[in-house]
């Protein structure tokens, strides 16, 4: 009986957990490197709106690392205002038009990183209430930076993760050499309900 | 002579501006023709025989010499008139008209209209409801009576003659309803057996029962070079509920048409006026009503898809006089409310006479000139909807007041007609939900690409193709993939047409440099640009 008030609890727990971060949406980023290792390149992260009307977004990137090497020499971001830190510390960017962030690397055999979208253009309900969406870009370029790679997209982006106008996001790996996770975080708030009810009506059927 | 030669200015100007259309005619011509005419045709009104016989002959000859595609007649109110009238647009053998006239209003119960009271005319003194059935009954030295006549015109014009004491005599016995049982013709009913109904005796209880003048005929009726898909008459409700007897069937007759461009709602009326036996200021106030129920109306049925109301308002805006300084509004506050919805084309009126107007346009005073004839529009696309405003004119002379050929000065009507050129809608913005992606972008080719969606939210199919045009907020980005430019906006296209509820999507691409921050502004457009 015990057991059972705590599996609701849990599932009580769920719910108001999904109500209480229905605003953010994580995800965990590995990308293989190793087809560039030692080449140099360039990594580039954006966050574009779209052109009509966006509420707005943030994406925060959190946990960096590589065994490549980044080039703070080489770093180029545009518009500054849109951005705040570095990598591999956290970096911060405000959702526009066009935000670029545009950084030289060495490359290894490994990227990792964590991505946090938050604001009130993220709506897990779809309540945003906006008319246009925005987009998390992930893009890899060659030694002269105008030539994607690790890419087969006809835009050479890698990977992203696409909020639509109603604020539901979705992620999706454009190159096999990227995985996308979803952070426990948000994989729980999208699974545990349900592991919660499949175990509730299991214990009901054992009684 | 002055006159002369501006006649003939404007007919060249006009020949002109036809010239141009038709030169723009190898590919299709986005603009309705449209004109309303007041024909001065109640049946109480002067040579009515004589004017609508003309009419039928004129009117069809200038709807197809200036090509147009819709007509409002207003005020066609007797039944014989009228046909008279629309026989001309049916035996035309240059174009298949299309005529909407909404029925009569049936008046149940209205009979035995006329009062008993006394009246004495050269000695003879009878009770006014006989003097009516004498006036109508007592042969005439030519052979014949007024009740003889089969026309309603002639009938009302023959009384009048024999007995021109009689109208006033009734309005001074508060005997109005009288009147307008004579004008009501029943289905059916031979003018004789009206008379019995109406005259033989009196019961005051009946007589409040003819509500309305003209025997219920309404005064709007539309006529469309395009078959109607949709008509309904709309009585003006103010009026409906009113206690006030003997008022005219006031209201819009409605068509909807299909054009090339799409669907075009069509609204044809009169409003009410001094004219209708109310005193001013209650017709003032009702006129105020009409006005508020046509913006009700025309929404209601429109929803936001080209509309286009060809109606003489009975109100008007100022227009001063170039030679006497002195303006001609009527009821410009009631004609205010008009404006609040509808696009209203009253400033581009031209070829105007001096003082500027459309009715009674030789009174000396401006109270007596009045500029009430208009057309307007709602749903249309842009500020290049119309080519201008401009008074009927038919070889040269301007239409209306011009004396008829051959009748010793009588003019068609004391009303010029107005016509003009509208640009239909195509433009659907306020019919479609439109939803963007964020902007997927290449560093390396500085492109950005968009996708948009366009869902059409009315309840009807939008006819194809779909155009989505962006108006761009940055100069430094250009449009890398449109179809086109139209009005210096760069368009995609998504051919097929669009149901209702269905979405339409285009995927935009913008050329520009790293960090550009820019927005747009889309509108679409459906058929055609």
């Amino acid at each position: 009986m015990k057991k059972q008030y705590g599996l609701i609890l849990t599932l009580l727990g769920a719910f108001a957990a999904i109500s209480a971060h229905a605003d953010s949406a994580s995800y965990s980023f590995t990308v293989n490197t190793s087809s560039l290792a030692t080449n140099y390149g360039y990594i580039d992260l954006e966050l574009n709106q779209g052109t009509l009307l966006s509420p707005p977004i943030t994406a925060t990137i959190t946990g960096f690392a590589t065994d490549g090497t980044l080039n703070p020499a080489d770093l180029t971001i545009t518009p500054a205002g849109d951005f705040s830190g570095t990598l591999p510390g956290t970096l911060t960017i405000t959702a526009d038009t066009n935000p670029d962030y545009f950084e030289g690397i060495t490359f290894g055999n490994r990227i990792i990183f964590d991505l946090t979208l938050a604001g009130p253009g993220v709506s897990r309900s779809g309540n945003a209430g906006g008319t246009s969406g925005t987009l998390f870009q992930l893009s890899f370029f060659d030694s002269t930076g105008s030539n994607p790679v690790l890419t087969t997209d006809p835009s050479g982006i890698n990977s992203e993760v696409s909020v639509d106008a109603t604020g539901v996001p979705t992620a999706l790996s454009l190159d096999p050499s990227t995985k996308i996770i979803p952070e426990p975080s948000t994989f729980v708030l999208a699974v545990a309900p349900l592991f919660a009810l499949v175990a509730l009506a299991r214990r009901g059927a054992r009684a | 002579m002055r006159i002369k030669n501006l006649s003939m200015v404007l007919f060249v100007a006009f020949c002109l501006a036809r010239g141009a259309f038709a030169q723009a005619g190898s590919s299709p011509s986005p603009v309705i023709h449209a004109a309303v005419f007041n024909t001065d045709g109640t049946p109480d009104q002067a040579n009515l025989t004589s004017r609508v016989t003309a009419m039928a002959t004129a009117l069809p000859q200038l709807a197809d010499a200036q090509n147009l595609d819709v007509v409002c007649l207003n005020e066609l109110r007797d039944a014989a008139s009228r046909s008279t009238v629309l026989a001309g647009f049916q035996n035309d053998t240059t174009t298949t008209w299309n005529i909407y006239q909404p029925a009569a209003l049936a008046q149940p119960g209205c009979q035995d209209a006329c009062t008993t009271s006394l009246y004495e005319y050269e000695g003879l003194t009878l009770p006014l409801n006989e003097w009516v059935d004498y006036c109508s009954t007592v042969m005439l030295p030519a052979g014949y009576n007024c009740a003889s006549l089969t026309s309603e015109a002639g009938f009302q014009s023959c009384v009048a003659s024999v007995c021109p004491f009689l109208a006033s005599a009734l309005v001074a016995a508060n005997n109005a309803s009288c009147q307008y049982c004579m004008a009501d013709a029943v289905q059916s009913e031979s003018i004789p057996q009206r008379l019995s109904r109406c005259a033989t005796s009196y019961d005051p209880s009946s007589a409040a029962k003819c509500n309305y003048g003209y025997g219920g005929q309404g005064g709007a009726t539309l006529i469309s070079r395009y078959p109607f898909v949709a008509n309904e008459y709309h009585q003006f409700t103010e009026l409906a509920t009113s206690t006030i007897p003997g008022l005219a069937n006031w209201g819009i007759s409605y068509g909807k048409i299909q054009t090339p461009l799409g669907p075009v709602h069509l609204f044809c009326a009169s409003h009410v006026t001094t004219e209708s036996g109310m005193d001013p200021s209650t017709a003032q106030q009702y006129n105020g009503y009409q006005s508020q129920d046509v913006l009700s109306y025309i929404q209601s049925k429109a929803n936001g898809e080209a509309a286009i109301y060809l109606a003489d308002t009975g109100s008007g805006p100022a227009v001063v006089s170039s030679s006497t300084g002195a303006a001609n509004a009527q009821w410009p506050g009631n004609f205010t409310v008009l404006e609040g919805l509808l696009a209203n084309l009253g400033s581009n009126l031209v070829a105007a006479p001096d003082p500027a107007c459309t009715y009674d346009c030789g009174s000396p005073t401006p109270a007596g000139a009045a500029y009430v004839d208009h057309i307007m529009t709602s749903g249309v696309a842009t500020t290049a909807q119309v080519s201008g405003v401009s008074l009927i004119e038919l070889n040269g002379a301007t239409f209306f007041t011009t004396p008829i050929p051959g009748s010793g000065g009588i003019p068609y009507s004391n009303h010029f007609g107005v016509l003009t050129d509208i640009e239909p809608s195509n433009n659907v913005t306020s019919q479609v939900s439109i939803t963007s992606s964020g902007l997927s972008y290449n560093r390396g080719t500085k492109i950005g690409t968009e996708t948009f969606t366009v869902q059409n939210t009315s309840s009807s199919a939008m006819a194809g193709p779909i155009y989505l045009a962006l108006a761009i907020s940055n100069s430094a980005v250009s449009a890398a993939n449109a179809a086109g430019t139209s009005a210096a906006l760069p368009y995609w296209v998504s051919s097929g047409s669009l149901a209702a509820r269905a979405k339409a999507t285009f995927s935009v691409s913008f050329s520009y440099p790293v960090g550009t921050s820019f927005t747009t502004t889309p509108t679409v457009y459906a058929g055609s640009l």
